[in-house]
């Protein structure tokens, strides 16, 4: 087993935050935990994760406006973002984030255990 | 002795009245004069033939007197009487003009005789002078006359020599008068006519009588020639000819235009298609051209000398023309129907005119008939045709005008003259408009040939008019004008009416799209909240199952299981119903690009293997070859699979489902077909509906939302595509959809 990564979940439902992190720590992966938009950017300050799980439908800060922010910070720009939504197709706007190369998946709720972790293990092949 | 005055002149009264005395007594006329200034002033008031003068006079010498005499009277015979002889005397007054001398003392006889012979001499003279006189008076007429001729006058000797040549001849020769005289005719013709002369002149002279001859000169001018013989009152025998030449050019060329005006009149006549004929005054037939015998059928020797009556259908025709032309000399263009041989009647325009002799008397009638049927016809047909029209007009619902270029009212039918009241003859734009002068659009559209359309309240009769004006070219060029009132009012009501309520369904239908946008939003955020819950649901049922926290029994696992499959089941109808909302709002997003359906058929069935392998079905698949689309591949996909999913649903155990894809025309198809139940004839109308699955049970038994086939739809719409079922009741079901290949709405994205 190589060096544990690091995986950021972000998501404002605490069951889903709990449960996620619950798969991903049960398969050996290091895990932050961010409420909101904004704590996510303020761990992010001192955390450089290899993959982040982002909820794009929660209160606060847009979708959009973290990864501007994302993206302003340098040091961050070999994470890989995933998305998660309750939505089954995205939204025109949040099609266009898909632009964006950090952007490499695009899960579903709910999901299936085993393809959020095919989707994880794709996001650390593509770093490495 | 017829006036054979004498004059004595005589100074002895003795002798004078002695010798008067005895002159009386033999007949003559005596006057006397004892001197010779009383004689002469005798001699000039009277002519006195002979003059007795005595050559002793006491004023005068009687030579004197005689030349005295001489100068009054040319003629005079003097005789001289001397009381002594002297020879010399005698001699001078010889020759001075005496005519005679006798001796004193006269002897009466002597007297007597010298008185009359000098009297026969007065008389031979007078005579030979009158006959001279009137030699010249003819000559002279003659002359003037061959002068003054137009002809060409000549006279020739037996050998053709000209004797005499007028200046009319000589100026055709250009010659001048010394050079004719003596010269043969050969030396101013060619030998060949001088040839013809010669025969013709010797004939002449042989048999004493005139020939005439035509001939013509290099001027093509026509000349008549008479040779005739001048004939010695004596002898009867010819001794020269006369030629005169006459110029008949004119003549003939008169003659020529009449003989071909005459021509030229028959060849009218005969050649006029209309009939020319002639009637005499009894209605008897005297001429008949062949266009009459062309329009009647009839020969001309078949009807000349017959009666015209029986040529008209009423015989009082004839009589009525007969009448009318005698009383007014003519008739024009009276309209009458005869009939043919044949037997068929045909209508004619007859104008007639009396025909009168040289003085004037009527002798008849010349008509001239043409054949008007074909134009009666078509007259009878237009009038027909202006009667229904006239019919239409009158009862038709909308108002029509007609007005002359002068906008005067020439028609109004019903509507209108119940709306406006009757005005033959006004002017449309007061009567209508209430105008001072014609309308801007009238005056500048349709009197130069355009229709127009406008719309006009009346506040009269508060009325709204749609008025269409159309120009009406006449022969002559002008343009009238034809109008047509639809009283619109009613609509224009009406009209407003919808507009009220249109405003007033715009506003609804506001609300409504407000209503729309607020139930999709509701069901987006609605499936988002019922997918929040069920996120952690499956992954701690997953986790368990997956033994992350710890072992489970079978039991256990079971229990896990179905919770999961209900859980599924529970996500795909929130799937669903988010699917349907975003159709709903029309704001279906598609990807187009291009595309083979036969490809996203194929990637359909594979997904589809599973369930097949498990139900044991057949999928027979034709397709055929397909032209690329535009298209989103990805939602084609889920409509195909619905499709399949559906058929293999219905499809007893070990069916069959046929598949295929076609073009028609300028679609791509595709159709699935099952062996199934099938579906009724008022279910297929529901079943693209929302929430539609017919039969709850089988829904239940068969699992799905109902909300596959109106996606299906939606995301075909989408496309410009249609889709469809055919299917009966227990016959299976066939659903197909197709696509157009070009589709305008579709944009290529790059």
């Amino acid at each position: 087993m190589t060096e544990t990564k690091n995986v950021m979940i972000v998501d404002d439902e605490a069951d889903v935050l709990l449960s996620v992190t619950q798969i991903l720590e049960a398969n050996n992966y290091r895990t932050i935990k961010a409420r909101n938009g904004q704590e996510c950017l303020d761990k992010l300050k001192e955390e450089k994760p290899d993959v982040l799980l982002l909820d794009i439908m929660m209160p606060g800060l847009t979708s959009k406006e973290i990864l501007r922010a994302i993206q302003k910070d340098s040091r961050l720009a070999r994470m890989k973002i995933i998305f998660l939504t309750a939505i089954h197709s995205l939204e025109a706007e949040e099609e266009g984030l898909l632009a964006s190369k950090q952007i490499v998946d695009f899960i579903e709720k709910p999901f299936s255990v085993r393809r959020m972790l095919d989707a994880i293990e794709k996001a650390i092949e593509f770093n490495d | 002795m017829e006036d054979m005055s004498i004059l004595i002149v005589e100074d002895d009264a003795g002798m004078r009245e002695t010798l008067g005395d005895i002159l009386r007594d033999e007949g003559y006329k005596v006057e006397t004069a004892g001197r010779g200034k009383e004689a002469l002033a005798l001699a000039k008031e009277k002519k006195f033939p002979i003059c007795l003068v005595d050559l002793r006079l006491p004023d005068m010498s009687g030579i004197e007197v005689l030349k005295g005499l001489k100068g009054f009277n040319p003629n005079v015979s003097v005789i001289i009487i001397t009381a002594f002889a002297s020879k010399e005397t005698a001699i001078s007054a010889l020759k001075d003009g005496a005519h005679y001398y006798i001796e004193k003392p006269l002897n009466i006889k002597e007297v007597l005789n010298a008185i009359e012979r000098a009297s026969d001499t007065f008389r031979l003279l007078a005579d030979k002078k009158r006959a001279e006189e009137e030699l010249r008076t003819n000559e002279e007429k003659y002359r003037s006359l061959v002068e003054s001729t137009e002809d060409s006058v000549y006279l020739v000797d037996r050998n053709c020599r000209y004797l005499f040549m007028n200046e009319k001849h000589l100026s055709r020769l250009c010659l001048s008068k010394d050079q004719y005289q003596g010269r043969p005719y050969s030396v101013f013709h060619s030998t060949e006519e001088s040839k013809r002369f010669a025969e013709k002149v010797t004939h002449v002279f042989e048999t004493g009588t005139s020939i005439q001859s035509e001939y013509q000169d290099n001027e093509k001018r026509c000349f008549l020639k008479t040779l005739s013989p001048v004939k010695d009152p004596e002898t009867g025998r010819a001794t020269a000819v006369t030629v005169v030449s006459k110029d008949i050019t004119e003549l003939k060329r008169a003659e020529k235009e009449l003989i071909e005006t005459r021509d030229y009149l028959n060849n009218i006549i005969n050649s006029s298609v209309d009939t020319i004929t002639v009637v005499n005054m009894e209605g008897i037939v005297r001429d008949w051209n062949k266009g009459a015998e062309g329009i009647m059928g009839y020969r001309a020797d078949e009807v000349i000398g017959t009666s015209n009556r029986k040529f008209f259908v009423d015989p009082e025709d004839a009589d009525r023309i007969m009448e009318h032309v005698q009383r007014e000399g003519e008739i024009e263009n009276y309209r009458t129907i005869v009939v043919r041989k044949d037997g068929k009647p045909i209508h004619i325009s007859m104008s007639a005119a009396l025909l009168r002799n040289e003085k004037g008397v009527p002798i008849g009638t010349v008509r001239v008939s043409r054949d008007i049927t074909r134009e009666v016809e078509l007259e009878k047909r237009v009038k027909e045709e202006r009667d229904n029209l006239n019919l239409i007009f009158e009862t038709m619902v909308d108002g029509v005008y007609m007005v002359s270029k002068d906008y005067e009212v020439e028609f109004m039918n019903k509507v209108l003259r119940d709306e406006f009241g009757d005005h033959p003859g006004d002017i449309c734009y007061e009567v209508f408009h209430g105008r001072k002068e014609p309308c801007p659009l009238c005056k500048l559209e349709v009197i130069e040939g355009g229709t127009v359309r406008w719309e006009w309240y009346s506040r009269r009769i508060n009325k709204i008019y749609d008025l269409i004006e159309t120009p009406l070219r006449n022969i002559d060029g002008t343009i009238s004008k034809l109008t047509i009132f639809r009283d619109i009012s009613e609509r224009k009501k009406a009209e407003e009416e919808i507009q009220k309520l249109n405003r007033k369904l715009e506003l609804r239908v506001v609300d409504l799209e407000e209503v729309t946008r607020m139930k999709t939003e509701f069901l987006s955020i609605t499936s988002h909240e019922l997918r929040t819950p069920l996120t952690p649901m499956k992954a701690q049922l997953q986790m368990l199952q997956d033994g992350y926290m710890g072992r489970i029994n079978k039991e256990q696992k079971e229990s896990i299981e179905i919770t999961l499959r209900n859980l599924t089941r529970l996500e795909n109808l929130i799937k669903d119903i988010l699917d349907v909302s975003i159709i709903e709002m029309g704001v279906i997003k598609m990807s187009f690009e291009s595309m083979n359906l036969n490809y996203v058929v194929g990637e359909a069935m594979k997904m589809m293997e599973s369930i097949t392998i498990e139900k044991d079905i057949k999928i027979i698949a034709r397709l055929a070859e397909l032209p690329v689309i535009m298209g989103d591949s990805e939602r084609l996909r889920q409509v195909i699979s619905n499709l399949l999913n559906n058929a293999i649903k219905f499809s007893e155990k070990s069916a069959d489902v046929v598949i295929e894809t076609m073009r028609v025309g300028e679609n791509v198809q595709f159709c699935v077909t099952d062996y199934g139940i099938g579906i009724s004839k008022e279910n297929k109308n529901k079943l693209f509906k929302l929430f539609s699955q017919i039969d709850t049970t089988i829904s239940r038994k068969q699992g799905g939302t109902g909300l596959g086939l109106a996606i299906a739809k939606g995301i075909v719409q989408a496309h410009n595509g249609k889709i469809w079922v055919e299917s009966g009741l227990g016959k299976g079901s066939t659903f197909c959809f197709s696509i157009p290949i070009n589709s305008n709405h579709i944009k290529i994205e790059p």
